[in-house]
């Protein structure tokens, strides 16, 4: 049944499909129900029983082992989305959320695409191009240029004199990367080399694609992004910054919304570029303009992302605004409801990105079981999740657990109400970020609000380590455990039932369940 | 039962008296010989995974998960993992020298041969997993003993890569 | 209790060439086991179930506990065997909990040319209730059979493993007060009849379910009288006037919600208490196993590996580990139950012979239930054995498998030749259950063994008959078909289809199908025990 709300719209619908899983399809689906829309969740064999299916009216499974059988076939995610009756696919972010080719063939399909159009996308996903559009329009760009690496054989040469132009320090990306992957930074030009060669590698694996583009490496900015809105009526407004300067090898760990270095000046400034820049491709729905902000005030478009963002969450804390419930709205063909004027800033919002992953070895992603996960909760806490207690974490899937967002009036008082929320977040039985984010949001240079983009990785992260816990307690603790037999009864539930028959509480035929053989 | 604490190598035992109910410390060895520690009283909660812990007369609570042979503990704040050693289980299965996979994954590139010396830190090999590339590097000089695997490779968890030898 | 430690080299090219041949094997026994599942399959499971019918395996879910494990038995009984149109036997079998007791089902498969009788049809549902008679188990018959597979009647009619047995095993069981229930959900014609009447409770469901001796046709043949099979033997005339049946069902599922009913007032006795305590996951992981297991029996490993990955916390407190070291003797739990283990580590000598008996009367002493397992190609020959006394040494661990009056279980996890089957609990010595892996290769000597004593005597006789000896491709062609024959025969699937075994396992299985079988065999009490432990 089509939600009141949407009834009068030129595209209505009342069910949407996530083509997406953890977190962020639990985020969406979880929207979804709350606008009256029926959910659709997808998910492959290690996601069986997981929390996003769990939220899901319906889920459907998708067989195979590789991610171009699963969340990547667009394919069976389009018949899915028929199967089940779904009229519109909401992408969430990674997998197939910036592939034109899908939401063109979603379009194909006669179902309603919950993104920005093709043609956006495309212009956008490539960085060559999105660099020309931008000049065309009048945003400011970043020294750079785009290198193609056919099988010519002296393409290193060519690379090296494109490099030269540029300037160093710089950085190497592959076209179609992103997240992190297929980007290297090169601070001379001895290292161009080895530098160029993971580079292609690492995006030759997963995008099947070369092309590498350089750019000047901006050192001591912050990267700081605007969140924009825009509608099928020509309507577009910008939900203010957030700051992610706080990253690691590029991949973000904090963001914060607003940013600390933005005074209003910048940001009317910042906010116009993001919107003309949205304006140049027609933007529609909610997408991110990445700037880069150097210590003198100027901005440089990075790139656009043309999808929801991880960190969409500080904005919403900060605007009071669903940006999950306004991507339905357009797609559903509403105008925005909402001016510019409309838009303010009530306090400040952090998020960190709890991550399985272990600092003490150069953030190698962790496995295990989720023996205990018991998350925070409180005033102005808010805590995005995708597992819960009991799950498996593996190799699968990117290793972000949750999102950990805390609000509050000024950012003093948001930074002193991350700490005890990360102190109170349980996860056990996976090695987990969450001690070094407790380090680094009580660092005085967190604090001080002056972290730039190349901070952490000029920094040695032990710096960052934990305090040596007293080994006494800790050993007291685990033969206390043991003796107390905690080992036995499972975390969290009392003694197993003993049933009289057989005296035995782990009798088999109680305990386990499938059939042999 | 002997213990060790996160990556350190140390062993602790522990000896605890049992009076109505609370667990205290009574001796504490590291590396076999007697250390000192705090006054530590432990109690059985009625949630199941929950301990109070009296350390020098003050309070606390600790949540612990009990995974293979490790003890999760989430105390203060912080959450460690104590590692359970059982009288006569192999320690290190990887044995001596040997460089384990940190986990599954593909070979990408080859540094190092049987029977070449390397140096502390020298990369051995190159292998990708989960979106990023992972350096396996030489942890002390030495020798390469062998080098079990070409590019190209899956690899499982565990599985030696290289052994090094003196 | 100590952990074993463990020593497997999992980066091994060995290990990757084991891995990929034991997946191999394991995917090829799933896919025989999804190939029977369906019965008869096709147009013989539409007209089933057009029918209101359920398939056996569903009508025995339906029986039991939600979310219970299923231990089937003999999945692919008769495998290859009647031209392969006799999926399971056309019989399934198995150990099932229902309101939280284990009871053991024999369903007929009437999918399968009508749920009749074939030879081995009538095996596995006598090795059901002998399975049932030793451990104990209240039996539920679900009854859709149109009785013997008549052109096979010579071999399924007279003799003592035969039809009648059924019946006799009934009245016998019933007599130890082993709970006899029938749940009639199709026909039981002729010698089927018996089956409902002389079960203690029988329910029988409207339409579908008679019970006669001879059917309408037969009737008319025989006096002229013309009678429907529901006036002549169907429910209501059952329930109402011959009080063949006891309940009356409206349909199928309430028939099988009556067998649930039924159990629930059969007043049984709790199980065998032992010394149980709480179950631990095997520190390895159980997938190492495939890893673990040669491509070729003929490749030692250490046992102890296997065994470390089967019982709690790979814990294994090892008997006598200086002496007799080709047989690994050692106290360790499976799901939380004491188990004494017996396993092969290379041929069997006097010294492991005797130890082997010391251990095993030690369990029998203890009240602990036994695991074999089996990779034995037999006991030590020669010269020096023989002078030995090898045979009275092997005499007496043979002698004290038989007399132990605990509950045995036996896996073959490699080879299984000779006297060496016999020491090591073989079918004969009533393991109350028998698995073997998809792995295992069971025959009375190996194939090349067995060539080359053929070939000697072969060529004994071509001496004595004044002809040169046979050599080269002569001698070749003579051994080929002896190496096929034990090739084909030795393999688990043979064995299956004939019964000599209750089911080929996924090695991953062996300690959760172990678990089940101990906790199905502690329904039957122990005996005592008479003498003490005689130290060999």
């Amino acid at each position: 049944m089509i939600p009141d709300w949407m009834t009068s719209a030129p595209r209505p619908f009342d069910t949407v499909l996530v083509a997406n899983r953890g977190e962020i399809a639990v985020r969406v689906l979880r929207a979804a129900k709350e606008s009256g829309l029926r959910g659709v969740a997808i998910y492959s064999d290690p996601d069986t029983g997981s929390l996003h299916v769990e939220n899901a009216d319906q889920a459907v499974h998708l067989p195979g082992t590789n991610l171009a059988d699963t969340y990547l076939n667009g394919d069976a995610i389009i018949e899915a989305a028929r199967s089940t009756g779904a009229q519109a696919i909401h992408p969430g972010f990674g997998f197939l959320s910036e592939r034109a080719d899908f939401a063109n063939a979603v379009k194909a399909a006669g179902l309603i695409w919950i993104g920005p159009t093709a043609d956006a996308i495309d212009t956008m996903g490539d960085k060559i191009s999105a660099r020309r559009c931008m000049i065309e329009s009048g945003v400011p760009v970043i020294p750079g240029e785009e290198i193609s690496m056919g099988g010519d054989s002296d393409h290193l040469g060519v690379l090296a004199a494109a490099a030269a132009r540029v300037g160093y320090p710089l950085l190497l990306k592959a076209s179609a990367g992103g997240g992190g992957k297929g980007m290297r930074a090169v601070h001379e030009p001895k290292m161009l080399r080895t530098e160029y060669e993971a580079a292609a590698r690492e995006a030759t694996a997963a995008f099947g694609d070369g092309t590498v583009y350089v750019e000047r490496l901006l050192k001591g900015a912050r990267h700081v992004e605007i969140q924009v809105l825009a509608d099928s009526h020509g309507n577009c407004i910008h939900l203010n910054e957030r700051d992610c300067s706080l990253q690691r090898r590029h991949q973000k760990v904090i963001e914060e919304a607003p940013s600390p270095a933005v005074t209003s000046t910048i940001r009317e400034a910042m906010g116009e570029a993001a919107v003309q820049a949205a304006k140049a491709v027609d933007y529609e729905g909610a997408g991110t303009v990445e700037f880069l902000l150097s210590d003198r005030g100027e901005f440089f478009f990075l790139e656009m992302n043309t999808r929801l963002q991880v960190e969409h969450p500080v904005t919403e804390m900060i605007t009071g605004i669903d940006i999950v419930q306004k991507q339905f709205e357009v797609a559903a063909g509403l105008p925005l409801g909402l001016s510019q004027s409309d838009i303010g800033i009530t306090g400040h919002a952090m998020e960190a990105r709890i991550y399985a992953e272990d600092p003490s070895k150069g953030f190698l992603p962790a496995i295990g079981d989720l023996a205990m996960w018991r998350a925070p909760a409180g005033p102005g806490i808010r805590v995005d999740t995708g597992v819960r207690e009991g799950d498996a974490v593996t190799v699968a899937f990117d290793p972000m657990l949750a999102k950990l967002i805390v609000h509050a009036p000024t950012r003093t008082a948001a930074a002193s109400r991350l700490d005890p929320a990360l102190s109170d977040l349980r996860a056990l039985g996976v090695i987990t970020n969450i001690g070094f984010l407790r380090q680094m949001t009580t660092h005085s240079d967190f604090i001080s609000g002056g972290i730039t983009t190349d901070y952490l990785d000029s920094r040695d992260i032990s710096d960052f380590a934990e305090p040596e816990p007293d080994p006494a307690t800790l050993v007291a603790i685990a033969a206390a455990a043991s003796r107390f037999g905690l080992d036995r009864a499972g975390s969290g539930s009392s003694e197993s039932f003993v049933d009289e028959h057989t005296g035995h509480s782990g009798d088999p035929f109680r305990t386990l369940s499938r059939s042999f053989p | 039962m002997e213990w060790s604490i996160g990556e350190s190598g140390v062993r602790y035992t522990a000896k605890l008296s049992d009076s109505e109910g609370t667990l205290s410390l009574d001796a504490l060895t590291r590396d076999g010989h007697e250390a000192p520690h705090s006054e530590i009283g432990i109690t059985r909660d009625s949630q199941g995974a929950r301990l109070l812990v009296d350390i020098d007369g003050s309070a606390h609570i600790a949540h612990v998960a009990k995974v293979g042979d490790d003890w999760w503990i989430h105390i203060n704040g912080r959450i460690h993992v104590v590692h359970g050693h059982e009288p006569g289980s192999a320690d290190s299965a990887a044995g001596e020298g040997g460089l384990t996979a940190p986990m599954p994954g593909t070979i990408l590139e080859v540094h190092a041969k049987a029977g070449q010396r390397v140096r502390e830190g020298q990369t051995l090999l190159v292998m990708e997993a989960m979106k990023m590339e992972h350096r396996i590097q030489a942890p002390k000089a030495g020798e390469v003993l062998s080098v079990n695997f070409a590019e190209g490779d899956r690899v499982d968890m565990g599985a030696t890569l290289v052994e090094l030898g003196d | 209790m100590d952990r074993l430690p463990t020593r497997v080299d999992r980066s091994g090219q060995d290990w990757q060439r084991r891995k990929e041949q034991n997946l191999a094997l394991a995917a090829d026994l799933k896919e025989r086991l999804e190939a029977v599942n369906e019965g008869g399959g096709g147009k013989y499971v539409e007209r089933h179930r057009s029918r209101g019918k359920m398939l056996p395996r569903e009508r025995i879910a339906e029986i039991c506990d939600p979310g219970s494990p299923f231990l089937e038995l003999s999945s692919l009984a008769a495998n290859e065997l009647y031209d392969g149109k006799a999926q399971s036997a056309g019989i399934i079998t198995g150990i099932g909990l229902v309101h939280g007791r284990e009871c053991l089902f024999v369903a007929n498969d009437a999918t399968v040319k009508g749920g009749s009788y074939y030879p081995m049809t009538v095996k596995k549902h006598i090795r059901a209730q002998d399975v049932a008679d030793a451990n104990n188990l209240p039996c539920i018959y679900l009854v859709d059979s149109g009785g013997a597979f008549l052109p096979m009647q010579d071999e399924v009619f007279p003799d003592i493993g035969h039809f009648g047995r059924i019946f006799r095993n009934q009245a016998m069981m019933s007599g130890k007060g082993i709970p006899q229930v029938a749940a009639v959900l199709g026909s039981c014609t002729a010698g089927g009849a018996y089956v409902p009447a002389m079960s203690d409770e029988s329910i029988i469901v409207k339409g579908n379910g008679t019970i006669f001796l001879a059917g309408p046709p037969l009737v008319k043949a025989a006096t002229g009288e013309e009678v429907s099979a529901e006036d002549l033997g169907g429910a209501d005339v059952h329930t109402r006037e011959s009080g063949v049946a006891d309940h009356f069902a409206e349909n199928e599922e309430e028939a099988l919600r009556m067998v649930r009913n039924v159990v629930e007032n059969l007043n049984i006795e709790p199980k065998q208490r032992l010394d149980v305590k709480p179950v631990e996951a095997p520190a390895y992981d159980t997938e190492d196993l495939m890893g673990i297991i040669p491509t070729d029996n003929r490749t030692p490993f250490d046992v102890r590996e296997v065994i470390a990955r089967i019982v709690d916390g790979s814990r294994f407190h090892e008997f006598k580990p200086r002496y007799g070291n080709t047989l690994v003797c050692g106290f360790a739990r499976i799901h939380g139950y004491p188990v004494g283990i017996v396993a092969n580590n290379g041929i069997l000598f006097s010294e492991s012979s005797l130890k082997g008996a010391h251990f095993v009367e030690l369990c029998g002493q203890r009240g602990v239930p036994l695991i074999f397992l089996q990779n034995i190609t037999g006991f030590m020959v020669g010269r020096d054995a023989e002078s030995g006394g090898i045979a009275k040494d092997g005499a007496k661990l043979v002698t004290a498998v038989s007399c132990v009056p605990v509950p045995k279980f036996t896996v073959i996890i490699g080879g299984s030749h000779g006297a060496g089957n016999y020491g090591m609990c073989g079918r004969a010595y009533d393991p109350r259950f028998l698995f073997m892996w998809p792995n295992a290769r069971i025959s009375v000597m190996g194939g090349p063994q067995a060539a080359d004593v053929l070939a000697t005597v072969k060529q004994d006789q071509r001496a004595r008959e004044g002809l040169s000896p046979m050599s080269g491709d002569e001698l070749e062609e003579f051994r080929r078909p002896i190496l096929e024959k034990y090739e084909m025969e030795g393999s688990p699937y043979y064995s299956t289809a004939r019964l000599w075994d209750d089911g080929v396992i996924d090695p991953r299985d062996t300690r959760d199908v172990l678990g089940l079988a101990i906790s199905a065999s502690l329904n039957a009490p122990f005996p005592d025990n008479g003498y003490g432990v005689f130290r060999m």
